[in-house]
C-alpha cells in the first residue's frame, strides 16, 4: 500500500476524472469542482513524489501553495458565477452565449 | 536548504515590496475618498509605476540569484519588469476614462503587475506558478468588471474557466516534471532532465502539459477559443490591458521554461522545436484566418493578437532549435524587440477603438466608417497602429518583424519564415479593411449624424496617442539604441 505508484494511480484518476467533469457538465460550479479535482492531483503528485521518490521537501511546500492558489482561484470563479447568475438567473455555461463567432 | 532563516536576504525584492506597499496605501487612499476614486488610483498607480521602474534600473547591476534559488535577476528580468511598468501605466491612463469613480480595476491591474514582476524574475516552478496565477486572477476579475454589462459577466465565466483548467493541467505537468526530476529549481531541473538517458512517457506528457498551460495563457492555437470571447466581452481599456500585459508574461514564463523544453528528445516523436513550430504556424495562420471574418473591431484586434503570439512564437522555435551560442541570444532578442513594438502599437490601437466606442457607445465596424473625414487625426492614428502591426515599413512593427525573420534566417527554419510571410499577406486583407472603411466609406443610414459629429482626443488620449505613437513612429527609424539595449540585457 505504502508505495508510490498507488499514489501516483489515484492522482492520474482524479486528473482524469476532473477534466471529464469540466468537458461533460454544463454546470458552472460543477466545473469548478472537476477543476479543483485537477488541482489536488497536482498537489497530490507533488506531496507523494517528495515523501517517496525525492529526498526534499520542496514538494510539500508547492502542495501548501497549491492549496492556497486553489481557495483563491475557486473565491473569485465563485463571485463571478454569482455575477453571471445575477444578470441571468442560470449557472448553465451554455446560457452563456452572447459572444461567438 | 540549508541557509538559516536570519540570513534571508529581501534587498532583492524591494521592487515586489514596493509595490505591494504602494498598492495597500492606495487601497487605503481609495477608502478614504469620497469622489473622483479612479482618478485618484489611476495617477497614483502611474506614479508608483514610475518610482518602480527608476527602482528597477537603479538595482540593475545586482544580478545574481535570490531566496534559495526562487528568484532571479538578469538582464531579461530588468528588460520585462521596465516592459509591464510601461504597459502598465498607459494601460491605467486608458482605464481612467471608463473608470471615474471606481478605484477597484485600477488596483487589480497593479496586482496583476505584482505577479508579473514575481514571474519575470521567477526560477522556480513554484514561484512560476504563484506568479502566474497571482497575474491571471486579478484578470478574471478585471474582464468581469463591466458589472451590468452581459457581455463582460460571461467574459469572465470564460475566462476564469478556460483559465483555470489551463492551471490545473500545468500543475499536473510541473507536478510530473517535479517528479523526475526531483528539483523544483529550473536550472537544477533542465540539468537532472538532460543527464536522464532518453525520453519517458511523464517526462513528454509533464512538458506537454506545461506548454499546453502556458498555450492558454498566451492564446495559442489550439487552446485560443477563449481569446476572442474575452477580449470583446471585457471592457475596451481592460481588453488593451490583457492583449499586451498577461500575454508579455506568458512569454516570460516560456522564456524561461526553455532550458527544459530543450532535454526533450524524440524518443516519442516529439520534440521542443517540432511542437513550438506547429504551435506557432497553427497560431499565426487560424489567428490571421479567424480576423478576416470580424465586424466588431474588438473581436478583430483579438485575432490580430492571436496572429501576433503566433510571430512572436517562432522566435521561441529558434530557441528550442539552438539551445545557446550567437543564434539563441539573437532569438531572444528578436523576441524581445518585437514585444516592446507590440506593447506600443497593440496599446495604441486600443486607444483609439475605446475612444470610438466611448463616444458613438459601439465598436462594430460600422462606426468606423467615415470616421476618417469627421475626425482624421484620431483615424489617422489608428492607420499607423495598424500599418506597424502589417509590418509596412518605415513602421516599428517592420522592424520588429525584421528582427524575427532574420533570427529565423540565420536558425535556418525556412519553412517558418514562409509560413509568416503567407500570414503577413493575409493580415494585409484585414487590417487595411478597417482603414479603407475609415477613410474612403461613409457612414450609413442613421448613424452618420452620430459619425459626422467626430470624436476628439481630449488631453489625456493626446498623451497616451503620442506616448504611443511616437515609440511606433521612430522604433522604426531610429531601432539602433534600442535594439542595442535590448543585445546587453541578453549577453
Amino acid at each position: 500500500m505504502h508505495c508510490l505508484d498507488s499514489y501516483l494511480f489515484v492522482s492520474a484518476a482524479m486528473f482524469v476524472l476532473g477534466l471529464l467533469a469540466v468537458v461533460t457538465r454544463k454546470n458552472a460550479v460543477s466545473i469548478l469542482m472537476g477543476i479543483e479535482l485537477m488541482l489536488n492531483a497536482g498537489a497530490l503528485n507533488f506531496v507523494a513524489f517528495s515523501r517517496f521518490s525525492t529526498a526534499n521537501l520542496d514538494g510539500h511546500v508547492a502542495a501548501l501553495f497549491i492549496l492556497i492558489i486553489a481557495a483563491a482561484e475557486a473565491a473569485v470563479a465563485l463571485a463571478i458565477f454569482l455575477n453571471l447568475y445575477r444578470l441571468k438567473a442560470t449557472s448553465e455555461v451554455d446560457k452563456a452565449n452572447l459572444l461567438r463567432g | 536548504m540549508n541557509q538559516s532563516p536570519i540570513n534571508i536576504d529581501l534587498s532583492p525584492m524591494i521592487p515586489e515590496l514596493t509595490l505591494v506597499g504602494g498598492l495597500l496605501l492606495l487601497l487605503i487612499v481609495d477608502l478614504l475618498a469620497k469622489r473622483n476614486k479612479g482618478i485618484i488610483a489611476a495617477v497614483g498607480g502611474s506614479i508608483l509605476l514610475f518610482v518602480l521602474m527608476i527602482i528597477t534600473i537603479s538595482a540593475e547591476e545586482r544580478v545574481g540569484s535570490y531566496l534559495f534559488g526562487t528568484v532571479i535577476q538578469d538582464g531579461i528580468t530588468v528588460f520585462f519588469r521596465l516592459l509591464f511598468c510601461l504597459a502598465g501605466i498607459i494601460s491605467l491612463g486608458l482605464m481612467s476614462y471608463r473608470f471615474k469613480d471606481e478605484g477597484e480595476p485600477h488596483l487589480l491591474i497593479l496586482s496583476c503587475i505584482l505577479g508579473m514582476f514575481l514571474l519575470a524574475g521567477a526560477n522556480d516552478i513554484i514561484m512560476l506558478f504563484v506568479a502566474i496565477e497571482m497575474v491571471s486572477i486579478p484578470a478574471y476579475v478585471l474582464a468581469g468588471y463591466g458589472r451590468k454589462d452581459m457581455k463582460s459577466a460571461e467574459a469572465s465565466l470564460k475566462y476564469v474557466l478556460y483559465g483555470a483548467v489551463s492551471s490545473g493541467m500545468m500543475l499536473y505537468g510541473f507536478s510530473l516534471l517535479y517528479g523526475i526530476s526531483g528539483a523544483t529549481n529550473l536550472p537544477e531541473m533542465a540539468a537532472k532532465l538532460g543527464t536522464v538517458s532518453g525520453t519517458s512517457l511523464p517526462h513528454v506528457m509533464g512538458l506537454v502539459l506545461v506548454f499546453a498551460g502556458i498555450g492558454y495563457k498566451i492564446a495559442m492555437v489550439p487552446f485560443h477559443f477563449w481569446c476572442p470571447d474575452v477580449y470583446e466581452g471585457s471592457p475596451t481599456a481592460v481588453t488593451a490591458f490583457f492583449s499586451v500585459a498577461p500575454k508579455a508574461a506568458g512569454f516570460a514564463a516560456l522564456l524561461r521554461l526553455m532550458p527544459v523544453y530543450v532535454t526533450l528528445e524524440p524518443t516519442y516523436g516529439v520534440t521542443a522545436v517540432g511542437m513550438i513550430t506547429i504551435g506557432s504556424a497553427m497560431t499565426m495562420t487560424l489567428g490571421n484566418l479567424g480576423a478576416i471574418w470580424q465586424d466588431s473591431v474588438k473581436r478583430l484586434l483579438a485575432y490580430s493578437s492571436i496572429a501576433h503570439a503566433g510571430y512572436l512564437l517562432m522566435g521561441f522555435a529558434v530557441l528550442a532549435a539552438y539551445p545557446e551560442g550567437e543564434i539563441h541570444d539573437l532569438a531572444t532578442a528578436a523576441v524581445m524587440f518585437y514585444l516592446v513594438v507590440y506593447v506600443f502599437m497593440n496599446l495604441g490601437a486600443f486607444l483609439i477603438v475605446d475612444l470610438v466606442e466611448r463616444n458613438f457607445g459601439g465598436e462594430h465596424i460600422k462606426w468606423f466608417r467615415g470616421f476618417g473625414k469627421s475626425s482624421p487625426i484620431p483615424a489617422l492614428a489608428l492607420a499607423v497602429f495598424l500599418f506597424s502591426l502589417i509590418g509596412l515599413p518605415p513602421l516599428a512593427g517592420f522592424i520588429g518583424k525584421f528582427y524575427l525573420f532574420s533570427a529565423l534566417v540565420k536558425g535556418k527554419l525556412f519553412a517558418l519564415a514562409i509560413i509568416a510571410i503567407a500570414n503577413t499577406v493575409v493580415s494585409l486583407f484585414y487590417y487595411v479593411r478597417l482603414i479603407r472603411d475609415m477613410f474612403l466609406y461613409e457612414a450609413e443610414g442613421n448613424i452618420a449624424d452620430q459619425v459626422a459629429a467626430g470624436a476628439k482626443l481630449k488631453t489625456l488620449g493626446g498623451i497616451l496617442a503620442i506616448v504611443t505613437l511616437i515609440p511606433t513612429l521612430v522604433l522604426g527609424i531610429f531601432w539602433g539604441q534600442l535594439a542595442n539595449w535590448i543585445q546587453l540585457k541578453v549577453w
